[in-house]
């Protein structure tokens, strides 16, 4: 059960970096000059993600996978 | 990229009315409310089993991280989706979702018709509305829930008439 589980994380986490490069390479390619909006959402969504990943990994290292 | 002609002047910059991110961003709010509502009540009556809970916590960061990243996206598609107005032409960029992005270009001198429409309630507490640009092939620029509407026509319409009569607009300044 923790081979599936971990697998399954690691998809999610491969799709989610992926959805996340995808963003900023729009964000890079088409904002305009004196556009000045990314500089606060994309530090506040790099803080947020960063915090729930990391409460992830560590649920996900806490949980008896093998009582499932 | 958008590259402006040699001497062409960028009038305005019009992106959707904050309202029509809000919308979106407080569905996805609620969708984050409701779990936790149902955990913090299920707290209070005694959780559950240590083994379910470390299991929960896990789904629920994974659930937290995935309305994360479509709030991002549902930004970026708000953020990108803009209307130029130049004194020569009216350009709409609009970013469908991730990798599908269209670019439209009407010349000034091509624009017949300008409508306003200010639709309901909110639109009209919050002053924003559409605008329709209608050419004479009868082809339509929509610029949705847009700020500053009034402002927007009337520069349309001054330089539409201007190009019309091939006529640069006078240009009025306060002292």
């Amino acid at each position: 059960m923790f081979a599936i589980a971990g697998t399954i994380f690691a998809v999610f986490v491969l799709v989610y970096a992926f959805l996340v490069a995808s963003v900023l390479y729009h964000l890079r390619q088409y904002t305009l000059p004196g556009w000045t909006a990314t500089r606060i959402v994309v530090p506040i969504f790099f803080i947020i993600s960063t915090i729930f990943l990391a409460f992830a990994t560590y649920f996900f290292f806490t949980t008896s996978w093998e009582q499932f | 990229m958008i590259h402006l002609e040699p001497n062409e002047e960028l009038l305005m910059v019009i992106r959707r009315h904050w309202f029509a991110l809000f919308r979106h961003l407080a569905i996805l709010f609620g969708l984050l409310i409701v779990p936790s509502l149902f955990f913090s009540v299920a707290g209070f009556y005694g959780g559950f089993p240590q083994q379910v809970q470390s299991l929960i916590n896990f789904a629920f960061s994974l659930y937290i991280l995935s309305l994360t990243v479509y709030a991002f996206i549902i930004w970026t598609n708000y953020y990108l989706d803009v209307w130029i107005i130049t004194d020569r032409r009216l350009i709409d960029i609009e970013q469908s979702m991730l990798f599908s992005r269209t670019i439209s270009e009407l010349p000034m001198s091509k624009i017949q018709n300008v409508t306003l429409e200010i639709p309901g309630f909110i639109a009209t507490i919050l002053k924003f509305g559409n605008l329709k640009v209608e050419t004479a092939s009868q082809s339509t620029f929509i610029i949705r829930e847009a700020p500053n509407v009034y402002k927007a026509k009337d520069l349309i319409l001054k330089y539409a008439h201007a190009a019309a009569n091939n006529k640069q607009p006078t240009k009025t300044t306060n002292n």
